[in-house]
């Protein structure tokens, strides 16, 4: 990686510099390997695999979406269907005190304060992707703690093999709750695999400011190589589970939001393929790539499986 | 022939000229009034474009809007004639005084010609700012979307069928195709299910909104059947009878009679 990457504004990274990442990271794939399987063991070459290695992986052309763009978009059925109306009605939401609880197979439970978690592990700032299912797509400075680190912590048993989250009910502040819109609680997904994966990351601000409330306040999953809905937001339980858990939309429809959910123009659901999206702010569409662009960093997840027919 | 009250229209014809005047002019402050409203949505649009306030999704916004407004056009459309009958209905049994004269408005039907055009404007907007600045005339784009997104291949026929009806609403044309007028019209009954139909395939699962429209359709739909079941007369409204501009032509009367008897 060229000296200093991290510490640049986006604009002053060269479409040159960025390049040799897919080489640098391909000396990391040990290592994420490792911590993909879940190897427990605290050793420093996996922490290393877990922080600070990711770098921001921007593709020429991505341009930072404005804060406003981020904060009056947002898909949010807790409260509403509607993306613009989500910002005002979400200003009841109280994001604290909030405590999250990680159950299961682990072997140390624990519930822990959100203000305890944010202190014990620095949030860091990672510039991502985010392509919704819907077609539109945007680029988010967040910041956020990789979910290895907070994983490696509570020291998973050889039984966890899929991680479930799950959000906040609660009809009394999530006015779209009190319709079944879709089941509630919300819940999401992800191997094990794609957890420990150092890109994947629970989210806490952005624009280093804490989470706004219609984000998903005060805490949130971000898998950016999978469509937006896979990035759970207000989160209260993380729970490590030897069953694949059954997602909030692949109750809804099963062939369209499936529990992988790669970004992939090749896969079509029943309202066509996902081939361009829409940037927000932009007019003119640009193509979908696959994984979202981090095809070098999360391909090896998939190996030897059909990345076109994993719903 | 049985002519009912319901059905009863006023004789053109045999009106001085004075009045017929007065009518026409009435009709045709009415038509301006009704086009004034019908813009307002895409002048909203064009200001909203011009100050770069289109919202987060511009595209989004320039291809929804004018789709949205398409339908409602259309469903306001449909709407005439059932309304037109419901009230004309509800003050004669009510007894109201001039209430029957209050519900009988012979000017919403001449409005639905207007209304109609404008539903077209707007449709073709939406499909035109699809291909242009959706799919930058890629065609290749377009014979994919058609080939796996049904709500494509739904709106698409939607479009197509209200073209003939666009430009054949003409009194010109009323003229010339006679009786098939109205056969040729019934298309905006197909038209107006797949406007619905690609509304609620392309929205997601949760989202209410094209289920609101769907229901008013149906409620529409619904009171056809219904009073075609029952032998209700003039359910399928005669656009050519009071849509044309019956004062201005000899023959209006008679034609207007023999769809009366038609429907009968």
């Amino acid at each position: 990686m060229p000296v200093g990457l991290l510490n640049r504004r986006i604009d002053q990274i060269f479409p040159s510099e960025i390049t040799p990442e897919s080489i640098y990271y391909q000396r990391r794939r040990f290592f994420k390997l490792a911590a993909a399987l879940g190897v427990a063991a605290c050793s420093s070459k996996l922490e290393a695999a877990c922080s600070g290695i990711m770098g921001n992986l921007l593709i020429p052309g991505d341009e930072l979406n404005t804060y406003e763009e981020i904060t009056n978009y947002n898909n949010f059925y807790e409260y509403s269907t509607d993306k613009r109306a989500v910002a005002m009605l979400a200003q009841n939401l109280k994001p604290r005190p909030w405590s999250i609880s990680i159950e299961g197979e682990v072997e140390q439970p624990k519930i822990i304060d959100i203000d305890q978690l944010i202190r014990e592990h620095k949030p860091q700032e990672r510039i991502y992707r985010l392509r919704c299912i819907e077609g539109w797509s945007m680029v988010i400075p967040w910041e956020g703690i990789p979910l290895c680190d907070i994983l490696r912590r509570v020291q998973p048993t050889s039984r966890a093999r899929y991680v479930a989250f799950v959000a906040l009910h609660d009809p009394a502040r999530f006015y779209g709750q009190r319709r079944p819109t879709l089941s509630w609680p919300y819940t999401e997904g992800l191997t094990i695999a794609e957890a420990m994966h150092p890109l994947t990351i629970l989210a806490t601000g952005l624009y280093g400011k804490p989470m706004p409330n219609q984000n998903g306040a005060p805490i949130r999953l971000v898998v950016p190589w999978k469509y937006g809905f896979k990035s759970i937001k207000c989160i209260v339980t993380i729970r490590l589970q030897e069953q694949q858990p059954l997602t909030t939309w692949s109750q809804a429809s099963p062939k369209d939001y499936g529990f992988y959910a790669n970004v992939n123009p090749n896969m079509a659901g029943w309202r066509g393929t996902q081939s361009r999206e829409t940037r927000i702010g932009e007019l003119r569409k640009r193509e979908t790539i696959l994984f979202n662009g981090y095809a070098d960093q999360v391909a090896h997840l998939y190996a030897g499986l059909n990345i076109d027919s994993l719903n | 022939m049985r002519v009912s009250i319901l059905t009863r229209s006023i004789d053109w014809a045999s009106l001085p000229a004075r009045a017929l005047r007065a009518a026409n002019q009435r009709y045709f402050v009415l038509t301006c009034i009704t086009s004034l409203l019908a813009v307002l949505p895409i002048a909203i649009l064009g200001w909203d474009a011009a100050n770069k306030s289109l919202g987060p999704n511009p595209l989004e916004r320039l291809l929804r809007a004018p789709g949205r407004w398409a339908l409602i056009l259309l469903l306001i459309v449909l709407l005439a004639t059932p309304l037109r009958r419901v009230l004309t209905h509800v003050m004669r049994k009510t007894g109201i005084r001039y209430g029957r004269r209050l519900a009988d408005w012979n000017w919403m039907i001449r409005l639905r010609r207007p209304l109609g055009l404008a539903s077209f404007f707007y449709a073709v907007i939406h499909v035109g700012w699809y291909v242009w600045l959706d799919l930058r005339f890629n065609w290749d784009e377009l014979i994919r979307d058609l080939s796996n997104k049904p709500y494509i291949v739904a709106g698409m026929a939607a479009f197509l069928l209200l073209a003939p009806l666009a430009v054949t609403s003409t009194d010109g044309w009323m003229r010339r195709l006679k009786r098939n007028w109205k056969r040729l019209h019934f298309l905006i009954y197909p038209a107006a299910i797949l406007a619905v139909l690609h509304f609620v395939w392309l929205s997601k699962e949760g989202v209410r909104d094209p289920y609101d429209y769907a229901l008013a359709l149906a409620v529409l739909l619904g009171y056809r059947i219904v009073a075609l079941w029952l032998r209700l007369p003039e359910i399928m409204e005669s656009p050519g009878g009071e849509a044309v501009d019956g004062g201005v032509r000899v023959g209006a009367t008679e034609r207007r009679d023999s769809n009366v008897g038609e429907l009968s």
